[in-house]
């Protein structure tokens, strides 16, 4: 079984440290990924989904960022122990990531081509890696750089054209400005994919879409999952797009992974009082009007959190030693399905 | 039958593109191309679209935040836009906006207590301590506390300072509330909470709601009527029970099969559009969907452009297929 484990984060802390004080922003996460999973993170603005993911990268910003304790293993191995190259190298090879807005994750003054060359360059090791980038353009006059050039330019032309832009061969001197919203999504998708990635983090990929264009990128996420044998670590907070792409859930309040199960346990068995309630607030088909309800309050302050459960304040189950005690660990309360609650023992 | 509150006849609103050495007018933007619509009092009506449909213009145009470049808005039977900017201010206390993001679209620098009585002291309507009195009693009315009075907007969390901008759109009293995006910043718990608060609201004061948004489950589950915008055209315009189960435009079509479900079960024969909306607004004369319909008639649908026709009662549909 171990070797189908893909990322195991355990008991993760991190902390911020901000002019008001010492933020908590994760608080303990717990959070098992499998090979060939699409794992959908949801949660509200500020509950450390996207804080999470990055850790799986170490990507999260040291200073301010801090991680106080805790595991993240990737395919077995700690990565908050690899050294600097390590951890390039990894990122390279085995990571690939995308965001939420296109716009800003793409350099204007660079050509796309450009920008695809330089990261399919690096995935390579250092030394050809930084020939390639330092020379930028000017690469083509020296006749070694010349060739990984003109290699990598054909992995980012094939890759333009896999996830469906158009004359990619004319396209791929254009200017990010060029392209639409969903367009520049597609060039992301095709860089992050450029290398041979076993995890795909997708950070709120659709969120900026139309609903017509939502449609469109996920269909084209899904046929590459199956056709690169990716995972997919998916984060979003729309519920509607965990239910039609993931297969297992994991809800995140205030820095906790609360509950973890498979989608049809969570959207149809909810257990953590946080999730029955999300479930609660969302309209879908055949809602009537007043039958949506919102969970009261709103999300702590993590500069100063609620001591014990940090749902407690909000929760209609709270009792005296939801308040007292620290938070839940995790309760497995049916197959693959876990709850961070006391009312489940 | 209610009586219409707003009219909107063949409203336009062209923006100019300026370009070349003298910044002249190169060409126009057709944001808003000829939309007519009409609201009863007291119906919430949803206006749904894609990011660059024109939605968002006709609200602004309604309120001539935007002079509108052609048409007639009847607000109670009165032209709108024949009124000089004094006498249309005047009006403004019956029509209020609620604007998308709550952290832009309030004053950094006032208390709570300024920015829900603004609007009372521009119309002269109150002072002194009827104004305190009035403000306490709009705090009150959108679930804010007294003691939220003297705070700034930064010590509020996102859907509490929607509830101030909703305070702050009810201190005139409005016969309407035009809500551009008014949860779309907003996570899904404070989403519902706000949800709620506008329906027992619309409830409470008799209130009518032009509601815009590209959220259909928002707009299926608040609205009453709703009608479909594409490159500043209506495309479809019903009842929110009709849209829904049973569209008849390709365009609801396509988008409803494409809204994802929070339902893992849910297995939708998913209709996926190619291509995008071209935000440069349509061709003259011909049906703007055309481009990315999957069942578009060249000869036809590139040739004349499709009206909004009644096809079942109520229900408005501007397409070939229905000829």
């Amino acid at each position: 079984m171990t070797s189908n484990l893909l990322v195991e984060i355990k008991d993760l802390h991190l902390n911020f440290r901000t002019f008001d004080g010492v933020s908590r922003v994760l608080n303990g996460v717990n959070l098992k990924m499998w090979r060939g999973d699409i794992l959908g993170l949801v949660g509200e603005t500020g509950c450390g989904k996207t804080m999470t993911a990055l850790s799986i990268a170490r990507l999260v910003p040291c200073p301010p960022g801090e991680i106080t304790g805790g595991e993240v293993l990737f395919e077995g191995e700690d990565v908050l122990k690899k050294s600097a190259e390590e951890m390039r190298l990894l990122r390279a090879q085995k990571l690939a990531m995308i965001f939420q807005d296109p716009t800003t994750s793409l350099n204007p003054v660079f050509s796309i081509g450009d920008q695809m060359i330089d990261i399919i360059g690096s995935r390579q090791d250092t030394s050809k890696a930084s020939r390639l980038s330092m020379l930028g353009g000017l690469g083509n006059l020296v006749p070694g750089v010349r060739v990984l050039r003109r290699g990598a330019r054909d992995r980012a032309l094939e890759m333009l054209s896999r996830v469906g832009i158009a004359d990619a061969a004319r396209r791929i001197n254009d200017y990010p400005h060029q392209f639409s919203g969903g367009m520049r999504q597609r060039v992301l998708i095709a860089t992050a994919l450029s290398g041979t990635p076993t995890l795909l983090i997708a950070d709120e990929p659709t969120t900026a879409l139309d609903v017509s264009i939502q449609a469109q990128i996920l269909r084209l996420i899904e046929e590459l999952v199956q056709e690169l044998d990716l995972s997919v670590l998916l984060i979003t907070h729309n519920l509607g797009v965990v239910a039609k792409m993931c297969q297992k859930v994991a809800v995140m309040y205030a820095g906790v992974v609360v509950e973890y199960g498979s989608a049809l346990d969570i959207f149809k068995g909810p257990k953590h009082p946080y999730t029955v309630g999300l479930m609660r607030a969302i309209p879908t088909y055949g809602t009537k009007k007043g039958e949506i309800q919102g969970i009261p309050g709103s999300v702590p302050n993590l500069l100063d959190p609620p001591p014990g459960c940090r749902f407690h304040p909000r929760c209609e189950h709270a009792m005296p030693r939801c308040a007292e005690e620290p938070p839940p660990p995790p309760v497995q309360i049916g197959d693959g399905h876990e709850v961070s609650c006391f009312l489940y023992g | 039958m209610a009586e219409v509150l707003l009219e909107v006849r063949g409203l336009k609103k062209y923006f100019p593109v300026q370009g070349g050495l003298f910044s002249r007018v190169v060409g126009y933007v057709k944001a808003v191309d000829g939309v007519d619509l009409a609201i009863l009092q007291g119906e919430s009506f949803g206006l749904v679209g894609e990011s660059g449909s024109g939605k968002t213009t006709v609200g602004k145009t309604v309120l001539r935040l935007i002079e509108p470049t052609e048409g007639e808005i009847l607000f109670e039977g009165e032209d709108l836009c024949q009124l000089s900017e004094s006498e249309m201010r005047g009006h403004r206390s019956e029509m209020q906006m609620i604007f998308q993001d709550p952290y832009s679209s309030l004053n950094p620098r006032m208390t709570v207590k300024r920015i829900v009585g603004e609007p009372l002291v521009v119309h002269k309507w109150a002072k002194g301590s009827a104004l305190d009195a009035k403000v306490r009693e709009l705090i009150d009315v959108v679930g804010l506390m007294e003691d939220h009075l003297y705070r700034y907007p930064h010590e509020f969390s996102g859907g509490q300072r929607q509830r101030i901008g909703i305070a702050r759109a009810l201190a005139l009293e409005p016969k309407m509330l035009i809500l551009d995006e008014p949860t779309s910043a907003l996570d899904v718990s404070v989403q519902a909470q706000v949800l709620d608060l506008l329906l027992q609201l619309q409830q409470r004061l008799n209130l009518t709601y032009l509601f815009i948004s590209h959220d259909l489950a928002v707009i299926r589950y608040i609205c009453d009527r709703v009608a479909l915008m594409y490159q500043g055209k209506i495309l479809e315009l019903g009842s929110v029970e009709d849209i829904f189960t049973e569209p008849m435009h390709p365009y609801t079509q396509a988008l409803l099969s494409a809204m994802p479900v929070a339902d893992p079960e849910f297995e939708a024969d998913e209709i996926i559009l190619e291509g995008e909306i071209s935000t440069l607004g349509g061709e003259e004369g011909v049906c703007r969907f055309a481009p990315r319909c999957p069942v578009r008639e060249d000869a036809r649908c590139s040739r004349d452009e499709p009206g909004l026709k009644e096809q079942v009662e109520g229900h408005f549909v501007a397409c070939h297929l229905y000829d």
